[in-house]
């Protein structure tokens, strides 16, 4: 096969078996790889009424066919399994080095199942697959565990070459928020998969591969990628924008039109916003640029902060950190790099661990959560409160015991369920939608939970990219929501490209990579029904799993309590005009309106009936 | 019914717009602007292009534009809106992504 290597790894950790298994191509047509080979998977192999932290769920990591290719920012890959936190299907999407070593070494995807009986890791060279002995690595911090492993290996260059994936003491610790780290700093942040590798006792994977793959088309394929990157870098925010401030560039911008929420999404347009800005990381903290595979843009880097309280190394945080710390209105950046540091090192998602902490802020300073149960006095503002309640988190200790559980579970044991800003029981990322009506819709529809990177309407909203389209009106989102879905399902994610490549890259320049890659002969239209096709398959699962139309739904605080601030101050969304845009979604979906499940018209023609 | 005094008299009246400049933009204040920001004096009625060429910024700087709060977008349309006394205005280089 061209473009996808052609073989998926399966390893069963009770056992400890290992077998191969050859990627079948009309499988791997219609789903591409990324979420959609990996969701088909789950739906035929896994029971969607499966406790998610039990051996008989399955954990799937999942390349597309651009990874590892040299397509534009073919960095990603995919974890899957269903979320310990969502009890839906689960989704984390990742960069790095990791997913195209995956590729060199020949393998597509790792489907893991079953339990280890005690703690190991996957090391795969090429041909060679093999558990060991992780017994000295459970306890250690992300950093650590890839230090310790690479140590084990004799020969330096291997060790220096070898791309490791692992998962802190918050996997181990079965933390509902735990996230599945590589290359020491790239998160698949969301929906605990974490914890799933942790209830599998596999405490890493090192990956060294030495082949690589070949694209059907090379002559087509050079001049498409030439085309992408001819396209990055004429784009300002790409080429520039980008690279200078990272995704926390946006902190600004968001900040003065009443996107960016604060102290748990009770306020927005707060002035201290401009401290935990993307240019003040840059300017204090950023060391250099770093990228992953393929990436001419380098939106990370290292950062360091040398100053107590919150000396310490970091990545450089995305925005959506930025937006965690806004809500829990701490205005210091050396928080915000120390924050991310801690949460990367302990392997958790910050965003729903930090969103969880400001809920938590929240109830504090309402009277609601008592201080002999925090164990100090805790209320928004608190950096050194927000960074330790995360490293409780990942260790289980003190209130971290119950914030591990989830946002829900903490709200509704504090007696307020509506102070845990979420969607299917995921934190709600970094956009007050009482100002952005189209991003209200896509997380209230995402099969995650409330997730921003599956169709993310703000940029044609608010950004105004590719084209600037009013946030505040409902008419026209239900179309956008579906067709962004879909897109960022079939040839972002399931391609292997990088979400924020869009910035720069169009989405046809993209497909011609994709095409020529394979060389299967896809028309565009086919790889956003392939979009279509994996989204609604989602659906599928989270229905059988027992989600319902119901879980559609939309935080009451935008629902009922006006904005503070902002240009549309006063302002809430309207329960008919959500209502009005989720009847409009679902039409356009082929979704009965009154069980939201996908008709049997849609299913046939999407061939998943 | 009177007409306005700067038609009578042929005087052209001023309004005062805030500007706030971000990222690559800050460069373009005024030497006494402190904190990202200055007031500036502009014709009544004049537009953001005439505020851009003021402040020496070329039309076709890529940028984000917000004026009192609301974005305005990537688009060079926003060139054409008409200024009131009191607007804020803020200029972005492009960003994007969450």
């Amino acid at each position: 096969m061209d473009g996808w290597a052609g073989k998926i790894l399966r390893v069963d950790l009770t056992s400890g078996s290992c077998r191969v298994e050859a990627l079948n191509p009309d499988f791997a047509r219609k789903y591409i790889g990324g979420q959609g080979t990996a969701s088909k998977i789950l739906m035929d192999e896994v029971d969607p009424l499966v406790d998610p932290l039990s051996p008989a769920n399955k954990l799937i990591f999942s390349t597309g066919p651009c990874t590892g290719t040299g397509t534009v920012c073919g960095s990603r890959g995919v974890w899957a399994a269903k979320s310990p936190l969502t009890g839906g299907i689960g989704f984390a999407n990742t960069g790095g080095y990791f997913p195209a070593e995956l590729k060199f070494a020949g393998y597509d995807m790792i489907v893991l199942e079953g339990k280890a009986a005690k703690p190991v890791y996957l090391w795969i060279a090429d041909d060679v697959v093999e558990l060991r002995s992780a017994l000295n690595l459970w306890g250690k911090t992300v950093p650590e565990t890839e230090d310790l492993i690479r140590e084990e290996i004799a020969d330096k260059w291997v060790a220096g070459e070898t791309c490791i994936t692992c998962i802190g003491p918050a996997g181990e610790n079965l933390v509902k928020m735990a996230a599945i780290m590589n290359d020491k700093h790239r998160a698949a942040g969301r929906g605990g998969l974490g914890a799933v590798m942790g209830s599998k006792n596999l405490k890493a994977i090192a990956v060294r591969g030495t082949g690589s793959i070949t694209v059907a088309k090379p002559e087509e394929f050079k001049n498409a990628v030439a085309a992408g990157l001819a396209e990055v870098k004429a784009n300002p925010l790409a080429s520039e924008s980008f690279p200078r401030y990272g995704s926390g560039g946006s902190v600004n911008f968001l900040n003065s039109v009443g996107v960016l929420p604060h102290k748990n999404f009770q306020e927005m347009c707060v002035e201290g916003a401009a401290q935990i800005s993307g240019e003040v990381v840059a300017e204090k903290f950023l060391i250099r640029n770093r990228g992953c595979y393929a990436c001419p843009i380098a939106c990370g880097g290292p950062s360091q902060v040398t100053q107590p309280p919150f000396q310490g190394k970091s990545e450089r945080p995305e925005y959506e950190t930025h937006f965690i710390v806004a809500s829990c209105a701490v205005y210091d950046p050396a928080a915000l790099v120390k924050f991310n540091g801690v949460c990367n090192d302990l392997g958790i998602d910050t965003i729903d661990a930090g969103a969880t902490v400001a809920c938590a802020m929240e109830l504090s300073e309402k009277g609601y959560l008592p201080e002999k149960d925090v164990g100090f006095k805790l209320s928004f503002g608190d950096g050194e409160a927000m960074i330790k309640l995360a490293e409780q988190t990942a260790y289980r200790q003190g209130l971290g015991a119950v914030i591990a559980e989830g946002g829900c579970a903490l709200a509704e044991k504090y007696g307020h369920p509506e102070l845990f800003i979420h969607i299917k029981k995921m934190a709600c990322t970094g956009y007050d939608v009482r100002n952005v009506k189209g991003m209200a819709l896509n997380w209230a529809t995402s099969v995650r939970g409330a997730c921003h990177n599956r169709g993310y309407t703000t940029a044609a909203e608010i950004f105004g990219h590719p084209q600037k389209l009013d946030p505040l009106t409902i008419e026209g989102k239900a179309p956008l929501v579906k067709a962004m879905q879909d897109l960022t399902a079939g040839i972002m994610d399931a391609a292997g490209i990088c979400l924020f490549s869009v910035l720069g890259q169009s989405p046809p320049a993209m497909f011609a990579q994709l095409e020529a890659a394979t060389g299967v002969g896809y028309a565009f239209e086919e790889v956003m029904q392939a979009g279509e096709r994996i989204w609604n398959l989602q659906r599928l699962f989270n229905l059988q799993a027992g989600l319902t139309k119901d879980d559609d739904n939309i935080p009451k605080r935008f629902l009922e309590e006006p904005a503070t601030g902002g240009p549309n101050k006063g302002n809430v969304l309207e329960r008919q005009e959500f209502e009005a845009m989720l009847k409009g979604y679902y039409e356009m979906r082929g979704w009965n309106l009154e069980t939201g499940y996908p008709t049997k018209e849609k299913l046939v023609e999407l061939a998943l009936a | 019914m009177t007409a306005p005094s700067s038609f009578l008299s042929g005087e052209e009246r001023l309004m005062n717009i805030e500007v706030r400049m971000f990222m690559e933009f800050r460069s373009y204040l005024p030497p006494s602007a402190t904190g990202g920001g200055a007031t500036i004096s502009l014709k009544e009625g004049a537009t953001l292009e005439a505020l851009l060429n003021l402040l020496g910024i070329t039309l076709d700087k890529p940028k984000i534009t917000v004026i009192n709060g609301v974005s305005l977008g990537l688009s060079n349309a926003a060139h054409s809106t008409v200024l009131h006394e009191g607007d804020i205005v803020s200029l972005f280089s492009p960003v994007g992504g969450g």
